[in-house]
């Protein structure tokens, strides 16, 4: 009797011994989620997992993790292939403590896609940071109250960065900020209320935005070209409310870089709270053997402390230039000039825009009729 | 005390008339979850584990609904239907959809079909197809076919995101194509193919494709004069931008409009650059105007009309054109570019115009 | 608990005790002890209301609570609490940062009674962020009421039939409101509003509809920096209401629709030592003062007869048509707009009017025809730069 119930209870150790050291390497192309999950499950639908962490490390390579209900499901850091995805409707929260970021991206040649994180510092470093990779894309994500930056992205050899439908507020550095040879897209996004730059890219990036929201940050937007060209095409925009300049767009450096700006359909507006001096809605510096290029099309800048758009050329080497373009575009109720230049920098208006009401004067300095052509 | 239980057998009966899987029964409206079972009836209260059971048990224009987030597996539909997976519900797709019936009209929505099979959604036959919500990507060949065999077909394609497929989507002649929201991103060769049906672009992406961005051409039966692209973003393609291939008897018209078309033709293909319109193999007929639209940052040049096309034609209008590599806009052998004499041209590296450059006024 | 007669309770009183034997009041005492301890020590970053919480609770994922007020006590300065399920869960006083979340496809709902407010924000520094609430007035006062806070952001809110208004906020300089997704309904006694702004701090509004205010739809009043975007105001007595007796007050107005307001569409108040700058854009304000005030129309900006006040406003890409009275009408001396590429038609009164001292430009870029009053009156002209 005895004897069989020790062999009946060691083949079901045995038994149970197999059932729990089954493999947890055994990745599916899909994997789950849950607030009721338990990390040494299979992560499957039926036996879900309960962190970003566990799921992940079952999850085949270009595989999907799927958040299925609402809840905390911490920080991970992403070597592979891989998309996270939680539903609309579903809350799927990471808290990020000291000397953590919520979700990094090391995946050289990968493609990392995130979609409906809350991300929330709690002493936390940045809440997405994308060390290496083919695209990140981030949908429906808000991330806020990070120690240094919502997003930081280090884009290099035409790494593209894709951010729509996001939220990223309140982070003691940037909203998003991101540098190296690569591409930025952006689309419906609200940077709100961060300690430095709202939107800053370095040395690099070519960036489309559009519907994009910048307010109260520090400054609005920064662009800046000290090693390499950078573009950024705004669309459909609003930067107010910053502490300083809307939009900063700055070149320094050693070499003949460029920033090129277009502002199209945008409203740039009340920007240098703190009245620092000089500053505009859009405040642009050349220097050395830079140059800065800007265009404005059917933009408001308007109340901004400061002028709508001042254009700096400083210390100026043969061939650089800051020039800007202004056509059908409102500047009202700044509160030092509407439109003006410093050293030998340059303004072209196209004669179809209203510029009144500034308190300092409409138009001061080098600014010309557009020559053409047209 | 215990109640005696016995329950009457015509309620029994109508139970089992009710569970029956009978072979002829579809149903309006049949159901899929995560903890369905392919042998059910497909009902709300015992739903089937994946779509093509569930199809069968589906009357014509019924629907399909996703209970609840899971994987769902492919389908084949020769009927109309929608499938739907409401907003909160994970709809997983590996292989795809085919659509193949004369006639039928198909909606698709919230599904994330991903990487499995040829193409995510193949149009095969079918009058109308709706695709909403979704997402398509890293399938072998096309994101969307849209090559129905119907005349007259439609697709409209709302809030998707289709990427890093072979190709992002090719519609035939004939298929007329709506988009609004949608982004086609980093497909390994072209974006979007028109084969010269008529197309309405708004608030679209096409970005970081391996070929052509957005690539129109004009071998079609018909002349075609609606194609527009709306408030979009046509950006870092590695080839060019928005390419019009016209061809000798039909007209093509394209409007662009509200549009920022940057930093394609990284590859420097030639003649190309932001917007090209070249007639090949034979003299072509139509164009493109382009209003409040910025075409800059290109390799190449900005707007582009080449070979022996006539009367094929570019109008700007209230556009800016800057620092593309090349010539800003630029004409040659045949065609002519018309301005509107209000657009601003800046450091565009092969000048800022040239070739046949005419100007027009307004009425 | 057993019964027992009272004859014989008097005389055989026993303890109460549990069934387990240990006295009931040192049970409860244990109890409240253990979820007092609770309260101090075991906030945490992310707290949970659930239809089926219970306030006891430490309301965690698992163990949810039933109240905003119950889970706010247990949640840390700039934590969160989420809605899990669809139900009501009550007023609740703000006094630290916080963030209340309530997921698409949920309906977190507060009734608010006679004599309450909804939510009041209390919080000196505090930054507050609510998301997805719905708010139903049920006699109650103010929907949302910011007393005190940096910064307070609304968003995908929904906010109706409150007696006083749906939004109060008094902005201290340096706080800011922000308002989006957000709907308010019915709400604002006469002397009320829907929304109700004023304090030297800023304000954004965008994708807010305002309808039904007996009294004013948005007032804006002596301070506010305030930016409105795809705000649609209709059905309110004044759509918007835009006042500067003192201080400087500048508004945006962008992508809007004013239209079928009883009273004026827009109207501006500048005097005394007021500033008031206003760019209205992109926005049609149309079918306006369907009650036939007089002076009235579309837009109305109004400086003192004794010349006292400022504004400045500028119109740009905009259509005011079809109003009772004038598309635009400014009266007395400091008051200037600048009208450009507009479109004025078909107004009862004036397409343009510059009365009493006041000044009304255009560029000679606008549509202004077929006003019954007659398309411009007393309206000068300006170049473009």
């Amino acid at each position: 009797m005895i004897d069989s119930a020790r062999r009946n209870l060691t083949v079901a150790a045995l038994v149970l011994a197999l059932l729990v050291a089954a493999p947890a390497a055994a990745a599916a192309q899909r994997t789950f989620v849950s607030a009721t999950g338990n990390d040494a499950s299979a992560c499957s639908l039926g036996a879900p997992c309960r962190s970003f962490l566990a799921a992940l490390s079952h999850t085949s390579s270009d595989g999907e993790i799927v958040v299925l209900d609402s809840g905390g499901y911490g920080s991970v850091t992403i070597t592979q292939g891989v998309t996270i995805t939680a539903p609309e409707g579903i809350y799927a929260g990471i808290s990020v403590f000291a000397g953590d970021n919520g979700v990094t991206i090391n995946a050289p040649g990968a493609v990392v896609v995130l979609q409906g994180l809350t991300i929330n510092g709690q002493g936390g470093s940045n809440g997405i940071y994308f060390v290496q990779g083919t695209e990140l894309r981030v949908a429906r994500c808000n991330i806020s109250a990070m120690t240094d930056s919502g997003v930081v992205a280090q884009l290099g050899g035409g790494s593209i960065l894709h951010v729509t439908d996001t939220v990223s507020s309140r982070n003691a550095n940037a909203g998003i900020r991101a540098s190296g040879a690569g591409r930025i897209s952006l689309a419906n996004v609200h940077i709100a209320s961060n300690g430095g730059f709202g939107f800053l890219v370095q040395d690099g990036p070519d960036v489309a935005m559009r519907d994009a929201v910048i307010e109260q940050n520090n400054w609005g937007i920064g662009a800046f070209a000290n090693t390499a060209d950078t573009l950024l095409d705004l669309r459909n925009s609003r930067i107010f409310s910053n502490n300083k300049h809307g939009i900063w767009a700055q070149t320094t450096g050693a070499g003949t870089n460029v920033v090129s700006l277009n502002v199209t359909d945008s409203e740039i507006a009340r920007n240098n709270q703190s009245a620092s001096t000089p500053s505009g809605g859009i405040f642009a510096q050349a220097n050395l053997a830079t140059s800065i290029r800007v265009t404005i099309v059917r933009t408001q800048l308007i109340y901004n402390r400061g002028a709508g758009a001042y254009v700096e050329l400083k210390f100026p080497s043969p061939g650089a230039e800051a020039t800007a373009y202004v056509r059908q575009s409102l500047l009202h109720g700044n509160t030092v000039y509407g439109l003006t230049t410093v050293g030998l920098a340059t303004i072209y208006t196209t004669g179809d825009s209203t510029i009144e009401d500034n308190a300092g004067g409409d138009l001061n300095g080098n600014i010309l009729a557009y020559p053409g052509p047209s | 005390m215990r109640l005696a239980r016995r329950p009457a057998p015509i309620v029994v009966a109508a139970a089992a008339a009710l569970f029956a899987v009978g072979a002829g029964a579809t149903s309006p409206r049949t159901f899929v979850a995560s903890y369905g079972n392919d042998g059910n009836p497909c009902s709300r209260v015992a739903p089937c584990r994946s779509f093509a059971p569930a199809l069968a048990q589906t009357a014509d224009r019924g629907e399909i609904v996703v209970l609840d987030s899971a994987g769902y597996g492919g389908v084949t539909i020769a009927q109309s239907v929608t499938v739907t997976a409401p907003a909160g519900v994970y709809a997983g797709s590996s292989t795809g959809v085919i659509i193949d019936a004369t006639g039928i009209d198909v909606v698709l929505r919230g599904l994330v079909i991903n990487g499995g099979g040829f193409s995510g959604i193949d149009f095969v036959r079918g009058a109308t197809l709706l695709v909403e919500r979704c997402e398509i990507s890293g399938m072998k060949s096309l994101g969307l076919a849209a090559h129905s065999a119907d005349a007259g077909a439609e697709v409209i394609v709302r809030d998707t995101t289709i990427e890093g497929n072979g190709e992002g989507m090719y519609a035939n002649a004939g298929t007329t194509v709506v988009f609004s929201g949608v982004q086609v991103v980093r497909n390994a060769g072209y974006g979007l193919l028109f084969q010269g049906g008529p197309f309405y672009l708004r608030d679209t992406l096409v970005a970081e494709n391996g070929g052509v961005g957005v690539s129109v051409e004009g071998f079609t039966t018909a002349n075609v004069l609606s194609m527009t692209i709306d408030r979009s973003r046509i950006f870092a393609n590695h080839s060019v931008g928005v390419a019009m291939r016209l061809s000798t008897s039909h007209s093509l018209s394209l409007v662009i409009s509200d549009t920022d078309i940057a930093r394609n033709n990284s590859t420097l293909v030639s003649p190309a650059g932001g917007v090209l319109i070249d007639s090949y193999p034979f003299p072509g007929n139509g164009g493109v105007v382009l209003t409040r639209t910025t075409i800059d940052g290109n390799g190449g040049f900005g707007v582009s009309a080449d070979r022996d096309g006539y009367p094929s034609f570019a109008i700007l209008d209230d556009c800016v054109v800057s620092g593309n590599q090349d010539t800003g806009m630029r004409t040659a052998s045949g065609p002519t570019i018309y301005t509107r004499n209000n657009n601003i041209f800046h450091h565009n590296g092969g000048g800022d115009q040239s070739g046949n450059i005419v100007v027009l006024g307004a009425l | 608990m057993q019964t027992v007669s009272p004859a014989s309770a008097r005389a055989t009183r026993r303890p109460l005790r549990t069934r387990a034997g240990v006295p009931f009041w040192t049970a409860i005492g244990a109890l409240i002890a253990i979820h007092s301890i609770g309260d101090a020590q075991a906030t945490a970053q992310r707290t949970f209301v659930a239809s089926n919480g219970n306030d006891a609770n430490p309301c965690s994922v698992a163990a949810p609570c039933r109240s905003f007020a119950a889970s706010i006590a247990q949640t840390n300065d700039k934590g969160e609490i989420v809605v899990l399920d669809s139900a009501g869960y009550g007023n609740v006083t703000i006094t630290k940062s916080v963030t209340i979340v309530s997921p698409p496809g949920i309906y977190a709902g507060i009734s608010v009674f006679t004599g309450n407010d909804g939510i009041t924000v209390n919080a000196p520094s505090g930054v507050i962020v609510l998301r997805g609430l719905k708010i139903n007035g049920q006699g109650g006062n103010v929907g949302i009421n910011f007393v005190q806070g940096a910064e307070l952001r609304i968003e995908r809110c929904d906010i109706a039939a409150m007696r006083q208004f749906a939004i109060n906020a008094s902005l201290a300089a340096g706080a800011s409101i922000y308002i989006r997704d957000t709907t308010i309904s019915g709400s604002g006694t006469p002397v009320g509003s829907g929304i109700f702004l004023t304090g030297g701090g800023r304000v954004s509004l965008e994708r807010v509809a305002i309808t039904g205010s007996p009294s004013v739809g948005i007032t804006i009043l002596d301070g506010p920096d305030a930016a409105l975007r795809h705000v649609a105001v209709e059905r309110n007595d004044i759509g918007i209401l835009l006042q500067s007796g003192f201080g400087s007050t500048s508004v945006s107005i962008d992508e809007s629709r004013i239209f079928a307001n009883r009273s004026d569409g827009i109207r501006m108040l500048t005097g005394g030592s007021g500033v008031l700058r206003a760019a209205i854009s992109d926005s049609e304000i149309v079918t306006n003062n369907q009650g036939a005030l007089a002076p009235g129309g579309g837009i109305v900006v109004q400086g003192t007869s004794a010349g006292t006040g400022v504004a400045q406003v500028t119109l740009m890409r905009t259509r005011s048509s079809y109003n009772v009275g004038a598309g635009l009408l400014a009266q007395y001396a400091g008051v200037a707009i600048h009208v450009d590429r507009c479109v004025v038609v078909e107004n009862t009164g004036y397409g343009l009017a510059a009365a009493t001292g006041a000044t009304v430009y255009t560029r000679g870029t606008s549509t202004i025809e077929n006003n019954i009053g007659g398309n411009l009156n007393g309206v000068s002209s300006y170049a473009g730069k």
